[in-house]
């Protein structure tokens, strides 16, 4: 069947249209992507998709579930966005894929404010090595001049169109084309400082008067739009360093409803040798510390940069700031609708064990020499809740988690 | 009443001592309670001082997320299946390989590389299969979970 099909006529013809990477084989017609052929003429590729199973209410042969505009599939396995993310992650980044004229500047940069995260900015995922705007990415090769000259550093776009490289004539018709581009607009300039604002805005009130509040105009007229952006990558910077302070009294003022909690190891200890074994919470204080731990701020500043997925967990050691909390677990849940990121602390964590030792090496053998000879193994099960062996007698018993919801500072819903 | 306030009270900070000086032990037990693995990964055991339910061996990252553990899903042929228990770790010297039990009692194979697909930005790869055939096993030595626990522990 010949399908309706445009065939470009040029004196040097690119085998090289598909994603900018896969070749055309001129016997086939099709192009050739890493797993996959695909024809051109029909949107459609000619082989079963690896990935098929993962979905299986679309036809094996789709291209990009059939979205050309909003999916890529430059391997021919498993579509992406526009920004190369992965299904699951794709609506934490913007889609700035496709070409993009100067003249649309006030339109990419409404996406780029729309969907961009201040942690995508933050982390760079505008100026990585593979993101968007690295000279890299595949949607960086249809973007016009204009646009990749907003959207990548300098170094990267003089490595893009080798500038350094150019002789003195090529520099001069290259400059030459360059000052024909239309700059933005005040207007345009107006709604892109208003974007900015907007990141801004939100991101400080929600600090509650910590840091001062950026002035709008100042972003907006004053400064070209790459400083703009460059200034925002700059604070987010500091953001993202400084997270865990405001983090920190948020978590204060959650957890005060709570009625204090456990602030110590005394006041654990006390709980554990005259309490009745009922589930504590912790305070705020140890919450606080846990907080600003490293390891928390390490991997809190991770899943805002993208790096991981919508949920997991990750484990904290406060040996040696807390005794009565240890090594705990903290499993964190993205929120992409309302933008915010959930943490649960001590779920499954309790001063139930404080006499693991016992019950460990109890249950264990020494020097090879099997532990009944020595222990009446039966007893020494690890055990959960209530007194198994407790040391002095006392009853353990199980923290209440905290839950603390922190936004992700994002201010509007990803562009779609 | 107020006589007996003071032995209380000592009583308690006595115990305290007690329970503290079990910490130190513990804290000087934690210094070799991670087996290193390729990749910046390590073989963490999530004891009952983490977390009860007990979770067992977990491979975490460098930032201590948990990359497999209990309770982990992962896609395999379409099905998702979750993570029992870690019984088998293939080392090599740029990847892992995790034989995993699932909760149905079957086994299936988790392979940890280097992810540079620029697909995602995590920097490993999960490559799950339940048929070791398909996953290629040269330069690996294995290691049972066991022994690692053991050691851990």
């Amino acid at each position: 069947m010949e399908a309706m099909t445009y065939t470009r006529t040029a004196a040097d013809p690119t085998k090289y249209l598909f994603n900018a990477g896969a070749e055309k084989n001129d016997l086939t017609g099709y192009y050739e992507t890493f797993y996959r052929n695909y024809d051109a003429s029909i949107g459609r590729f000619t082989g079963v998709d690896i990935m098929a199973a993962k979905y299986s209410s679309l036809t094996p042969y789709q291209y990009a579930f059939n979205d050309h505009v909003f999916w890529n599939d430059p391997l021919g396995d498993d579509p992406e966005n526009g920004c190369g993310c992965p299904q699951e992650s794709w609506d934490y980044r913007m889609d700035w894929g496709g070409a993009m004229s100067f003249d649309q500047m006030e339109r990419s940069l409404s996406g780029l404010f729309a969907g961009a995260t201040p942690w995508s900015i933050n982390s760079g995922s505008l100026f990585t090595r593979t993101g968007v705007g690295s000279g890299n990415h595949w949607a960086d090769h249809y973007r016009s001049v204009g646009g990749n000259m907003v959207t990548m550093r300098s170094s990267t776009f003089n490595d893009f169109y080798r500038v350094d490289h150019m002789t003195g004539s090529q520099k001069a018709r290259f400059g030459g084309y360059l000052s024909q581009l239309r700059p933005p607009s005040a207007e345009e300039m107006r709604k892109m400082g208003y974007q900015l604002g907007q990141l801004f805005g939100r991101h400080f009130s929600f600090e509650s008067g910590s840091y001062s509040l950026v002035d709008v105009t100042t972003y907006g007229f004053s400064l070209g739009i790459r400083s703009a952006i460059r200034q925002v990558q700059q604070r987010m910077t500091t953001m993202a360093c400084t997270s865990c302070v405001e983090m920190a009294s948020s978590a204060s003022r959650s957890i005060s409803q709570l009625n204090g909690g456990i602030e110590n190891t005394f006041a654990a200890v006390v709980h554990y040798l005259i309490g009745d074994g009922s589930p504590q919470a912790i305070g705020a204080k140890t919450t606080r510390l846990l907080m600003n731990t490293q390891t928390f701020r390490n991997a809190h500043n991770d899943i805002l940069r993208g790096n991981r997925g919508l949920s997991g967990r990750f484990r904290v050691d406060m040996t040696d700031l807390v005794f009565h909390i240890g090594r705990t677990p903290v499993s964190y849940k993205a929120n992409i609708k309302n933008q915010t990121i959930t943490y649960t602390f001590y779920q499954g964590d309790g001063f139930w064990d404080p006499d693991f030792m016992d019950e460990r090496y109890g249950n264990n053998s020494v020097f090879d020499l099997p532990p009944e000879i020595f222990f009446d193994t039966s007893k020494f099960t690890t055990d959960g809740m209530g007194p198994n062996l407790e040391r002095l007698g006392g009853t353990p018993y199980e923290y209440i988690p905290t839950t603390i919801t922190i936004p992700m500072t994002l201010s509007i819903f990803p562009f779609r | 009443m107020k006589k007996y306030k003071v032995p209380v009270v000592l009583l308690i900070k006595i115990s305290s001592l007690i329970m503290l000086s079990a910490c130190n032990l513990k804290s000087s037990e934690q210094s070799n309670q991670e087996f290193p693995l390729p990749l910046n990964l390590k073989a963490v055991y999530w004891g009952y001082d983490v977390q009860h339910p007990l979770i067992g061996l977990v491979i975490e990252d460098e930032l201590n997320f948990v990359i497999i553990g209990k309770e982990d899903k992962f896609l395999l042929n379409s099905d998702t299946v979750e993570v029992e228990k870690i019984t088998k770790l293939g080392i090599g010297d740029y990847r892992l390989l995790v034989e995993v039990l699932d909760t149905k009692s079957d086994t299936f194979y988790i392979e940890c590389i280097e992810n540079n697909t620029g697909v995602t930005r995590h920097y490993l790869s999960l490559i799950v299969s339940d048929n070791i055939d398909m996953v290629n096993q040269d330069s690996l030595n294995w290691v049972n979970a066991e022994e690692i626990v053991k050691r851990l522990k």
